[in-house]
């Protein structure tokens, strides 16, 4: 019984150091957004209001930030796992921005480069293009020079990003920590009613001596 | 036990939020457009409810979408759809927006601490 007053006293512990955390990551998440939005008004003040908004969203952008899910089983290997999210950033599959690396600027270097060898070597070049990955950076949907503000912004949001994250990580182990709980909760209930029926059972016996005893001695 | 295998398809985060929300997030690098397929969604004065909950259930039915985050004051217009979502993923997340500061009366996790002590 004792044991498992502890554990519930432990797993209430982590809970309420989980629960702390969580509010305060939210109160950062906060303070950068408000950042973000801040900057992002002054860029709108500067650019005019037109030139920031969903019209200028590039129509065939990547997911340049992603995330990957795993299993957390935490430090006790035995114990049920739950979700974890990563932030990733870059592309994981094989699909490849071609827009930017059919650029002009690029085919131009490219033959510009083959040309150089071809007059040194007297021999045509036959190999093929090395082809980059590279997504656009979202700032230059609005513009080649964007406003330092906006650089400020994204800066905000990407800290908040990883703020959101770290939120969602939150919330799933403060879930599984809530059903740890939970089912200690129960097993000390269940424990409390096997000992009050053995307590139970114990005055009863000691009843039925006594009973016995009486007639006995009558 | 769920392998990261299982779920590697799945990495894209989405997006319902007002215009700040999204251009904020989208600048984060979170956007993604395949054909007419896209994973945000911008809310104004002119979108529809209707428009608002078919998009929600798009995004919670595609396999490649691991997180949706929605404004919370835009959750509130569909609250029901939101609450019924009890699948583990897409995992969905209230956040606040310019106008519509975070109210934690209204985090479903605190509200489950408090549903826990019985408050």
């Amino acid at each position: 019984m004792e044991d498992i007053c502890s554990k519930l006293d432990q797993v209430l512990e982590e809970y309420l150091n989980l629960i702390s955390t969580y509010q305060e990551q939210w109160k950062q998440y906060s303070k950068e957004t408000e950042g973000g939005f801040f900057q992002l008004a002054h860029s709108k003040y500067t650019m005019g209001h037109n030139r920031l908004s969903q019209d200028q969203y590039d129509g065939r952008m990547q997911a340049n930030t992603r995330v990957l899910i795993s299993p957390n089983t935490g430090l006790e290997t035995n114990k049920d796992s739950w979700i974890q999210f990563t932030l990733t950033s870059g592309h994981l599959d094989d699909s490849i921005n071609t827009e930017d690396n059919m650029s002009s600027s690029s085919l131009r270097r490219r033959t510009a480069h083959e040309f150089e060898k071809k007059e040194k070597d007297g021999t045509e070049n036959t190999e093929k293009p090395l082809i980059k990955r590279r997504t656009r950076d979202p700032l230059n949907w609005f513009g080649v020079l964007v406003p330092s503000s906006l650089r400020e912004s994204q800066r905000h949001f990407k800290q908040g990003f990883t703020g959101i994250i770290n939120i969602i990580n939150l919330r799933n182990e403060i879930i599984h920590k809530e059903a740890e709980y939970q089912a200690l909760k129960k097993e000390k209930e269940k424990l409390i009613e096997a000992n009050k029926k053995e307590q139970e059972l114990k005055k009863e016996n000691e009843k039925l001596i006594e009973t016995n005893q009486k007639e006995l001695d009558d | 036990m769920t392998s990261q295998t299982a779920y590697k398809d799945r990495n894209f985060i989405a997006v319902i939020g007002d215009e700040d929300s999204v251009t904020g997030l989208l600048l984060a690098g979170i956007g993604h457009v395949e054909g007419t397929k896209k994973n945000f969604l911008v809310v104004d004065s002119k979108t529809t409810i209707s428009k608002i909950e078919e998009t929600f259930i798009e995004f919670t039915k595609r396999k490649d979408i691991a997180i949706v985050l929605i404004n919370q004051h835009i959750a509130e217009d569909i609250r029901q759809l939101v609450d019924d979502h009890d699948q583990a993923f897409p995992t969905v997340l209230e956040i606040p927006s310019k106008d519509h500061q975070y109210d934690p009366e209204k985090d479903s996790v605190l509200k489950r601490v408090q549903r826990l002590f019985g408050e």
